[in-house]
């Protein structure tokens, strides 16, 4: 046991694994200052002072700190009810994309039927389709909002549903959100992965392929799951599309940046100058609850799920 | 030879019955689907074969056939020209993204120090994804007066940010006897980490739970039997990330030709929300949508063949 143990310890310490080692971290490190780079200038910008930014000798680093800028985001672009109101639409309907594509995900992986490869192809299509295409048509659905013209058959006429938040909630739990396609299909992918003998076996002791999907599958696809959650939930924080389009009234971070920069130039007449600070500020508020909330879920990305019960 | 008759027919039966369990699970996006989206593809569609005068309480139609497809094809000065170059541009970078991505996630997988820190900063192209930094730093002054990364931002230049000139290096690979594309491939690859970094984001981030899916104790087991880690990485990382590689090849297929900021979508967007012109606009977008639709079939259907999946059909 000990003997094993020393030769573990030799084998991490080995010169190969040591130059291993340090060219991944050198590599990792290179490769996020080409990603963090825009936004270093945004972060130090952010903490600056007027004088600091009309300073040509000050760089990177601002010689009166201030936090007069966050401030002001925080006050004239109401960054708080922003806030709020994103982390519930947010939640909202990245709970149900989750759900709902995981759903449809297994239902085109596992079953065979007519039709599915066409309803298949169209998942897929409604990511190829832009956004910016529907944009009229899509607004004009939800003004107006009836199917096949039976409310206005039935004289209810028909409904206006923007300016609530029922059109993003309708679209999260039909899988027709933004790049809801991408996730069925990741999650099809997925479940075409699972062996079919775990589906058999659960049918075979009785139990419907609905509680099956429930009881195993789902816990199995869990890792995918939390990427899934991820992604939509950020997709949708930091959405402009769908926001501007069906609900002005409710303010949502996104929105804050327009608001500031407008308020910026209207009332602080330094010029472009202090707009731009502004802005730069506001975004970085809108992208950093963002990655605080990835640095606390990626925890639940690690391996060692045992996938299942027969080895491959 | 019985018994596998028998299993056969069991089968069928249990396919039909099943079949009906799989229409309860897609059902959410058939009813949304019907209910819904048909309707709004079929509007945008009718907007593109018409001719639209926006006023002030709503909107009035004028059908004109395939004019504005006419016009897109034949009148238009830039739209074929620039989806042509496009689409060679993306052909090149789409296997570079797919490689690039597969590395970086499986490096991020590895047990290290400050690991969440770089799995989060490897999701900031995610965030960034969406346009709204993009949409920020449009009109901003500051970053022009600080004199500041415009270079590697824009993915122009590298040689102006950094000091590092390209051409020494490309001047050592020709004399290296490296066939003349080869080495503009890779040059063009350097002078664009920028943007094949930004649009890796989602694969890395795909591409890592389907890590978290492969059994360390197959890797366990391969390297009991000796196999050392480039050899489990093609025999078991590869294959069983297979399924996953797909989706993220076609994907990035589809990222790269519908993101906002690709120059056909800009000229899509222009086209409509300051020029005006929705129907031309509508009608770009479906010649362009069915030209992305063509290169996605070609592309799935060369993929399909090599993925594996861990089930008999």
């Amino acid at each position: 046991m000990k003997k094993m143990n020393k030769g573990k310890l030799a084998a991490k310490f080995s010169a190969s694994n040591i130059i291993w080692v340090l060219f991944r971290f050198i590599l990792l490190l290179g490769l996020s200052y080409v990603i963090i780079s825009p936004f270093l200038q945004k972060i130090s910008a952010m903490f600056m002072s007027l004088s600091d930014l009309q300073n040509p000798t000050v760089w990177m680093v601002p010689l009166n700190p201030t936090f007069d800028n966050i401030m002001r985001v925080i006050e004239y672009g109401e960054y708080l009810p922003a806030f709020f109101n994103s982390a519930l639409i947010s939640t909202i309907c990245a709970v149900l994309q989750t759900f709902t594509c995981c759903m449809v995900g297994y239902g085109f992986a596992k079953f065979k039927f007519k039709g599915r490869t066409f309803f298949f192809l169209m998942a897929v299509l409604t990511i190829i389709i832009p956004p910016q295409t529907l944009y009229l048509s899509m607004y004009m659905k939800f003004r107006y909002f009836d199917i096949f013209g039976l409310f206005e058959l039935f004289g209810i006429g028909n409904i206006k549903l923007v300016e609530t938040i029922l059109p993003s909630t309708i679209l999260s739990a039909t899988a027709l959100g933004l790049k809801n396609g991408l996730y069925i299909f990741v999650m099809r992918q997925f479940f075409k992965g699972v062996p079919h003998e775990l589906n058999e076996a659960a049918w075979v002791d009785g139990c419907n392929p609905i509680r099956a999907f429930f009881s195993i599958m789902m816990p199995l696809a869990k890792s995918m799951l939390v990427s899934i959650f991820l992604l939509s939930f950020a997709w949708q924080w930091t959405d402009t599309f769908y926001s501007g389009l069906f609900n002005r009234s409710m303010v949502v971070l996104p929105m804050i940046l327009n608001k500031v920069t407008r308020i910026a130039t209207e009332a602080i007449t330094t010029g472009t100058m202090m707009s731009s600070v502004m802005q730069n500020t506001a975004v970085i508020m809108i992208i950093a609850p963002l990655f605080v909330f990835y640095l606390v879920f990626q925890r639940k990305l690690i391996q060692g799920i045992e996938r299942s019960g027969i080895v491959g | 030879m019985k018994k596998l008759k028998k299993k056969k027919l069991s089968e069928g039966a249990l396919e039909r019955k099943n079949g009906l369990y799989g229409w309860f699970f897609i059902s959410p996006f058939v009813v949304g689907f019907v209910l819904v989206f048909i309707s709004i593809i079929a509007d945008s569609f009718w907007f593109s074969l018409n001719d639209i005068k926006m006023g002030t309480g709503g909107y009035d139609l004028n059908f004109v056939g395939l004019e504005s497809y006419k016009y897109a094809l034949f009148t238009h000065a830039t739209f074929i020209r620039d989806t042509v170059s496009l689409i060679g541009n993306l052909l090149l970078q789409s296997p570079a993204i797919i490689i690039f991505s597969l590395f970086v996630a499986v490096i991020l997988n590895q047990k290290m120090p400050a690991r969440g820190i770089f799995r989060a900063i490897f999701f900031l192209p995610v965030i960034m994804a969406t346009g709204i930094v993009l949409k920020a730093d449009m009109s901003n002054a500051m970053l022009e007066s600080m004199g500041s990364t415009a270079g590697i931002e824009t993915g122009a230049s590298t040689t102006a940010a950094g000091g590092f000139d390209i051409s020494n290096i490309k001047i050592m690979l020709e004399e290296m006897y490296i066939p003349t594309e080869v080495v503009d491939y890779i040059v063009n690859l350097v002078n664009n980490i920028y943007s094949v970094v930004n649009y890796s984001g989602v694969q890395i981030i795909l591409f890592l739970s389907g890590l978290q899916g492969i059994s360390p104790a197959v890797y366990e087991s391969a390297r009991v039997e000796g196999a050392n880690g480039w050899e489990s990485f093609w025999k078991i990382t590869v294959p069983l990330l297979s399924p996953i590689i797909l989706v993220n090849i076609i994907y990035t297929v589809i990222d790269g030709f519908t993101r906002s900021d690709n120059p056909i979508m800009a000229l899509i967007d222009d086209v409509a929300f300051n020029k005006m012109n929705y129907s031309a606009s509508s009608a770009m977008a479906w010649l362009y949508l069915g030209m992305v639709m063509v290169i996605l079939g070609v592309v799935a259907f060369i993929c399909y063949r090599f993925t594996f999946y861990q089930e008999r059909d």
